[in-house]
């Protein structure tokens, strides 16, 4: 299809933009400041390729200098579905253009090792702790590529949190296969379809009805990307998709909040991922088990609906580190301003990024804020009460 | 060397943020205004580059260099207006001063101290930190900046107590081609509204008051001279009329509920007035949607549009004209002190023919205005043509003007007409 033809459908959004700017909270102008890279500098270009303009590969890299993270499409004043936009032109580029060179070795990665980061699948549960016990429930727990490879310390606490409480679980190990979320987001939607259908065989093979993730990527996609895609592709989808915040509060939040005693102490803030809080609307259930939890929750300038991405999303960490660490950094200034103990997020990603951009600015590990995962908090305050 | 090179070689030599890229210099000539495709055709020109300085010394050196090269500088703020005035319809180089976006404020005089980049909104959120507010800002503070507004000029919130942006400026300092400059009182005319076109304002202080507690309310009127009586009573800090079309736009694109009523959006300081008649209970919700009168865009997806400023006394006619104008429209007249901004706002298609039509009757608006006493709210690039008729001492600006910037490097094209585009702009207005 021509540049011109493709975007006819997205005619009424691209015309709709007021070029009013208030979309300058965008994380990737906030740091490159060219309206090339900022939300109404990308409507342009299209407006332009809609009237006959081609498209170079500067701006073709310039176009996919974005994480998703959604805040343009929440502060846009004439609500153009901006996210969505977004995902429809990468996609068509890609097809067009063919994928960036870093989004093309993910895709690679996926094919032959089932995982974004080129690991040995065999590895994929090596994180698994010994005393754990899996069981055939209709539970499954996906860690997912980033908690079974990076920030193993995610995963483990969550299964051990369903140990303690004595929830059981399924656990596919070896078999576990990437969700998709990074080939969606980076234009290669045809690619993902594959991982769709790959893990629902699955998941009806093992009789999982219900599937919880630490990880706010997966999450999104399981609830929101596998229903869109199972219905164009005439698939069922029966699963009920659970965050692990959304379980752990629903089944255990009571317990956290009455029954613990012994409470953590220190000030902490939480970082809403965009996957879980713009895209999915999920912002309570960490909030509430942060203050279960004991520690004294403030909040940063930008939270919930406005929260302001770490910078990892959309492929952006992949082929444009030093904007994502940039985008980071910014992040972790807002966290510092508060003087807090714990920067806490429900993301392994956002966890690997912002402790990589509290790296590059010249913080200790040990220096404030510790980055934590809710599960990791979780754990830590039944481990003070000997739970 | 071709002089295009040289000037290329001393660009790249002299500054780290720059962008020769033909996309980037397509995005960085237009602002918001979208014409019919043959109006555009005459203005469109490219900038040769895009400079963003971090300094003064940078924008010293872009002064330098535009001389040298003959090259005209054409001042860019966040581009939300839609007059043309950041335009480079000569082409050469767009200075966009969002990286000088520091601003630093005094609590002891109540200013802010700003440079040109600086955004209303993020001054308005650090002065409330300190007890203080902004007097007047514009409808766009989300985005639009400070060297921007003042170089437009014009009036905006609360305008009606504090009048237009000149009568808030302390101070400026400005450059040109013979150096710095610091401008007050009186001669703060030939800056403020002239669009860069006299010199490059590099810092404002701008006039800061105690922040004080907003009491939004709306007032149903029955005509515009009852909406007159209730704001010359009560001494608002801001006040606006909006047009039953506009709730009747705003409820279709928001779901909201508003009554499709004329309603004066009063807001008063501190103290509560006593006025009789209907108040709603959605004058917060109103008040707090003061930012986004273009959301009706959403009924376009295009916005046809025109700002006139008239006398109070010629306001009770124009909306009666306005309203004889079978289309669909919206307007929002903003009062200031002795003078009110009315703004049309016309839903249309710019991919469809009614395109054209929609602009000639907005432009049939812009006539009835100025027969009532009334002048374009700016003139900026599209309606040079009409400045000396409708800009207070002209001849004597135009004096300057040639003053300090003999070769016409400074904005050019934009308040003093230039060439034949005017002519041509001006035929352009009689067609459509
Ligand atoms: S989704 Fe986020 S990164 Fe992408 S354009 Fe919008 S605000 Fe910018
Ligand atoms: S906020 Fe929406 S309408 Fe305004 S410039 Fe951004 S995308 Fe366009």
């Amino acid at each position: 299809m021509s540049e011109a033809n493709f975007l006819k459908n997205l005619s009424d959004e691209i015309y709709a933009c007021a070029q009013c700017n208030y979309c300058r909270v965008c994380p990737t102008y906030k740091i490159e400041k060219w309206e090339s890279v900022s939300p109404r500098g990308r409507l342009y270009l299209l407006k332009l390729m809609l009237n006959g303009s081609k498209i170079d590969s500067v701006m073709l890299k310039d176009f996919f200098k974005c994480t998703t993270c959604g805040l343009c499409e929440n502060i846009c004043i004439v609500d153009i579905p901006l996210l969505e936009l977004w995902e429809k032109a990468r996609n068509w580029l890609t097809k067009v253009k063919g994928p960036l060179p870093a989004h093309k070795k993910l895709a690679d990665n996926i094919g032959i090792h089932m995982n974004i980061y080129g690991e040995d699948r065999n590895l994929r549960d090596a994180w698994f702790p010994d005393n754990v016990e899996i069981s055939d429930s209709e539970t499954l727990f996906f860690a997912g590529c980033t908690a079974s490879y990076r920030v193993r310390e995610i995963a483990e606490s969550a299964v051990k949190i369903f140990s303690r409480f004595g929830i059981e679980f399924n656990y596919l190990g070896r078999d576990e296969v990437c969700c998709g979320s990074t080939l969606i987001r980076t234009g290669q939607k045809e690619k993902a379809e594959r991982l769709v259908e790959k893990n629902i065989k699955i998941w009806e093979r093992n009789g999982i009805e219900r599937v919880i993730t630490t990880c706010a990527g997966c999450y999104r996609t399981f609830a929101l990307d596998y229903p869109r895609i199972c219905e164009e592709r005439g698939i069922d989808f029966n699963f009920e998709i659970l965050h692990l915040s959304q379980f752990i509060e629903r089944e255990a939040g009571k317990v956290i909040k009455d029954g613990m005693k012994a409470k953590l102490k220190g000030r902490a803030t939480y970082h809403d991922p965009c996957h879980l809080g713009r895209h999915a609307g999920v912002y309570d259930e960490p909030r509430e088990l942060i203050k279960a939890s004991g520690l004294e929750l403030v909040e940063m300038e930008h939270s919930r609906e406005n929260s302001f991405c770490c910078g990892a999303g959309g492929g952006v960490r992949a082929q444009f580190r030093d904007l994502s660490l940039e985008i980071g950094k910014l992040r972790l200034e807002e966290a510092l301003q508060l003087n807090v103990d714990y920067l806490i997020s429900c993301c392994p990603f956002c966890k690997m990024h912002l402790s990589h951009s509290k790296k590059v600015s010249g913080l200790e590990r040990n220096d404030k804020p510790e980055i934590l995962d809710i599960s990791e908090v979780v754990l830590k305050v039944l481990n003070e009460n000997g739970f | 060397m071709e002089i295009m090179e040289r000037f290329e070689i001393d660009v790249r030599r002299s500054f780290s943020h720059f962008s020769f890229h033909p996309f980037e210099r397509r995005i960085y000539s237009h602002d918001i205004s979208v014409l019919p495709s043959f109006v555009e055709k005459m203005v469109y020109s490219q900038a040769d580059v895009i400079i963003q300085p971090r300094n003064v010394e940078e924008v010293k050196e872009i002064l330098r260099l535009s001389k040298e090269y003959s090259k005209p500088i054409v001042p860019r703020g966040a581009a939300t207006s839609g007059y043309g005035g950041v335009i480079p319809f000569n082409g050469g180089i767009v200075v966009d001063f969002s990286r000088m976006n520091g601003f630093e404020i005094d609590e002891d005089l109540k200013l802010v101290i700003a440079e040109p980049g600086a955004i209303w909104w993020d001054i308005q959120k650090a002065a409330r930190k300190r007890g203080l507010s902004l007097r007047i800002y514009p409808t766009s503070a989300i985005s639009s900046t400070v060297g921007g507004w003042i170089g437009q000029g014009g009036i905006g919130i609360g305008s009606t107590m504090f009048g237009d942006i000149k009568e808030n400026v302390e101070w400026l300092r400005v450059l040109d081609f013979q150096g710095e400059k610091v401008v007050e009182g009186e001669d703060l005319r030939y800056y403020v509204g002239m669009e860069g076109t006299t010199g490059l304002i590099i810092s404002s202080a701008v006039k800061l008051m105690d922040a004080a507690k907003e009491i939004p309310l709306a007032i149903e009127v029955e005509s515009v001279g009852n909406a007159l009586k209730v704001f010359g009573k009560t001494k608002p800090y801001s006040a606006i009329l909006m047009s039953s079309e506009f709730f009747r736009l705003m409820n279709e694109v928001k779901g909201s509920d508003f009554k499709e009523k004329d309603t004066l959006v009063a807001v008063y300081l501190d103290e509560e007035p006593k006025i009789e008649g209907f108040k709603y209970e959605e004058a917060s919700e109103i008040w707090k949607d003061r930012f986004y009168p273009l959301r009706i865009k959403k009924k376009g997806p295009s916005l046809v549009s025109v700002e006139i400023l008239l006398p109070f006394e010629a306001l009770e006619a124009f909306y009666g004209e306005a309203r004889k104008l079978e289309i669909q429209h919206a307007i929002q007249t903003y009062f200031s002190r002795g003078e009110a901004n009315v703004i049309v706002l016309i839903p249309s298609d710019e991919r469809e023919k009614r395109f054209t039509q929609d602009w000639k009757k907005a432009f049939k608006l812009l006539k009835i205005g100025l027969k009532l006493g009334g002048k374009p709210y700016a003139t900026g690039l599209y309606l040079s043509h009409l400045s000396k008729k409708v800009i207070q001492h002209f001849d004597d600006l135009l004096d300057f003007k040639r003053k300090v910037d003999p070769q016409n490097l400074l904005n050019p094209g934009k308040i003093f007409p230039k060439g034949r585009l005017p002519m041509m702009l001006k035929i352009a207005g009689l067609i459509i």
